[in-house]
């Protein structure tokens, strides 16, 4: 009982490590914001919805990560 | 329990040692504590102290009675409220102003620009029955320049007539010229014939013996008749 | 004293049954059913004052004006102007899950779209409806969506088979973005929010210092916030574009 315990634990531990995936994909996603910002500040109205999508999407991404450790966790 | 014992043994020196110069808000507005104090109580429902001193033993009474019958649960959520009441408030407090000013900007670009239009429009209706009042006597102008137009084309007509009319005199004109010239040129023509003909008549003549020795003859008796005067 | 505790923090997300029909699920009345029913019954009303709006009347309209505009624009520039016959399944689609995001982020509430079964039942009659759509309109040049543009011959029969999964797996993944997102939202909220509780009553303390580890929760509820108004926004753009796909093959 312990042991499988142990090993639920673990699982949801080892689950969240998809998080840094997301966490470099959303880093990505404004680093590219600022590029283009920089480059064209005029842009900057046009990219920053795009740049929202695209974090949200990273940050979906990141969120199935987490809803399986918390399933591992709590559901099983 | 020691850690409370402690913290209230604590606090009060904690309160005395605070440096009064360089605290957290030593660059704030001073604001008298009565006045502050006086805040507070006016923000608390009621009409007079004692009211509102009653409200609030009412709702501690109600609080205490309703967590120690189980009325009022304290688990996980009650965080959660006190979070989702702080967001409210700082949206309250910062989003609504921003969006207060957004929408009044908003709607008052709407309501000059649909304002704006109006004024135009009305502008426009005005330039156009301008426009009509300067036209009312658009009847009599046409008439007279129907009467106009209708003098100019009988002019034209009358033009056309005389320069047909010139026309035609200029071509019997030079029609009679060239007559005259055959005319001419036919008398020149019977002249010189005519001269022609007497000439060689008296060449003729001239040839003739007879008529040169009759010529002779007189011509001599003039001579001798003139010999004879002498 | 009395305390309740919560075994778990998904005991959040059951289906309670309120109104019993016959021994199953089917037909009776369950939180759920009554929270979807607030939400219809909230999306009826804003359709009769939305109805009533006018540029010029009032701040709330104006904010109901800019929802609408924000997805007319989305749903034109993803589908061109032919989008627009689609547009009132979009701002419904919208709408509902607006409402349903923004309702249970209220405490104490429940939380309809971190129900994995409905809202991927959802997306997937969606998808099955945008296939149909396809068929329809291209009858078997549909399949054509499945062969990129100038792909080398070898290549095709390995392209297809990613196409067709990277497409049928567009069924489950647009519910399950936002049902994973709201769910563990929640969760996360929940949890941090026991842990403040551990932490607030323990001692007096922990009463006094657990007042700035709140600023962090109430960051969380803040990005929650804008997280549901985001996946409403996201689902609706992505299944626009799927829509786009059907419509137009590439």
């Amino acid at each position: 009982m312990q042991l499988t315990l142990a090993a639920k634990y673990m699982g949801a531990s080892m689950a969240t490590l998809g998080l840094g995936g997301a966490a470099m994909g959303m880093a990505m996603v404004f680093v590219a914001l600022m590029n283009g910002t920089s480059r064209n500040p005029s842009l900057r109205a046009t990219l920053f919805p795009q740049a929202m999508l695209g974090f949200a999407l990273a940050e979906a991404c990141g969120l199935f990560c987490l809803m399986m450790s918390f399933l591992l966790l709590y559901a099983v | 329990m020691i850690n409370r014992i402690a913290l209230r043994a604590v606090a009060p020196t904690k309160m005395a040692v605070r440096p009064s110069s360089i605290g957290l808000r030593y660059m704030s507005t001073p604001v008298e504590p009565k006045e502050k104090a006086n805040t507070i109580v006016d923000a608390m429902p009621g009409n007079n102290l004692l009211s509102k001193t009653g409200y609030l033993a009412a709702a501690a009474a109600a609080s205490a009675y309703g967590i120690s019958n189980g009325l009022i649960v304290l688990h996980d959520e009650t965080i959660l409220v006190a979070c989702f009441t702080a967001f409210g408030a700082l949206a309250a407090k910062f989003g609504a102003p921003l969006y207060t000013s957004w929408a009044d900007d908003e709607i008052k670009k709407v309501r000059d620009l649909l304002n704006g239009s109006r004024a135009k429009h009305v502008n426009a209706v005005k330039e156009r029955i301008e426009n009509v009042n300067q036209l009312k006597d658009v009847v009599e102008t046409t008439k007279q320049l129907f009467a106009v137009s209708k003098e100019t084309a009988e002019l034209e007509a009358k033009i056309f007539e005389l320069k047909q009319q010139s026309a035609l005199a200029a071509e019997a004109k030079s029609t009679l010229d060239s007559w005259v010239r055959f005319e001419q040129q036919q008398r020149q023509l019977e002249q010189e014939q005519l001269i022609k003909s007497v000439l060689s008549k008296v060449n003729k003549e001239i040839e003739n013996p007879k008529f040169q020795e009759k010529v002779l003859n007189e011509s001599v008796t003039e001579i001798e008749k003139l010999f004879a005067k002498a | 004293m009395k305390k309740m505790f919560m075994h778990s923090p998904l005991e959040q997300f059951e289906m309670k049954m309120l109104l019993m029909m016959n021994d199953m699920l089917a037909l009776s009345m369950t939180n759920y059913v009554v929270y979807l029913g607030m939400v219809s019954f909230m999306m009826y009303n804003m359709m009769t004052l939305l109805n009533k709006t006018n540029l010029e009347w009032n701040r709330w309209g104006l904010a109901m004006l800019a929802m609408y505009d924000t997805m007319l624009n989305m749903v034109k520039s993803q589908m061109g102007n032919k989008g627009g016959y689609y547009f009132p399944l979009m701002f419904t689609l919208f709408t509902f899950m607006l409402m349903a995001n923004l309702v249970s982020m209220m405490p104490y509430s429940f939380a309809m779209s971190a129900q994995l079964v409905p809202v991927v039942s959802l997306s997937l009659s969606l998808w099955l409806g945008v296939t149909m759509l396809g068929l329809a309109k291209h009858k078997l040049v549909y399949f054509s969506l499945f062969v990129p543009n100038g792909t080398p011959l070898p290549l095709v029969p390995v392209l297809v088979l990613m196409e067709t999964l990277s497409n049928s797996s567009r069924a489950m993944s647009l519910g399950l973005r936002l049902s994973a997102n709201v769910l563990s939202g929640h969760l996360l909220m929940l949890m941090l929010g026991s842990l403040m509780f551990n932490l607030m009553n323990s001692s007096m303390f922990g009463m006094f210092f657990g007042m700035m580890p709140m600023l962090g929760v109430v960051a969380m509820v803040m990005l929650e916030f804008a997280m549901s108004m985001m996946q409403a926004y996201v689902f609706c753009m992505l299944f626009s574009g799927y829509m786009k796909d059907s419509m137009y093959l590439h």
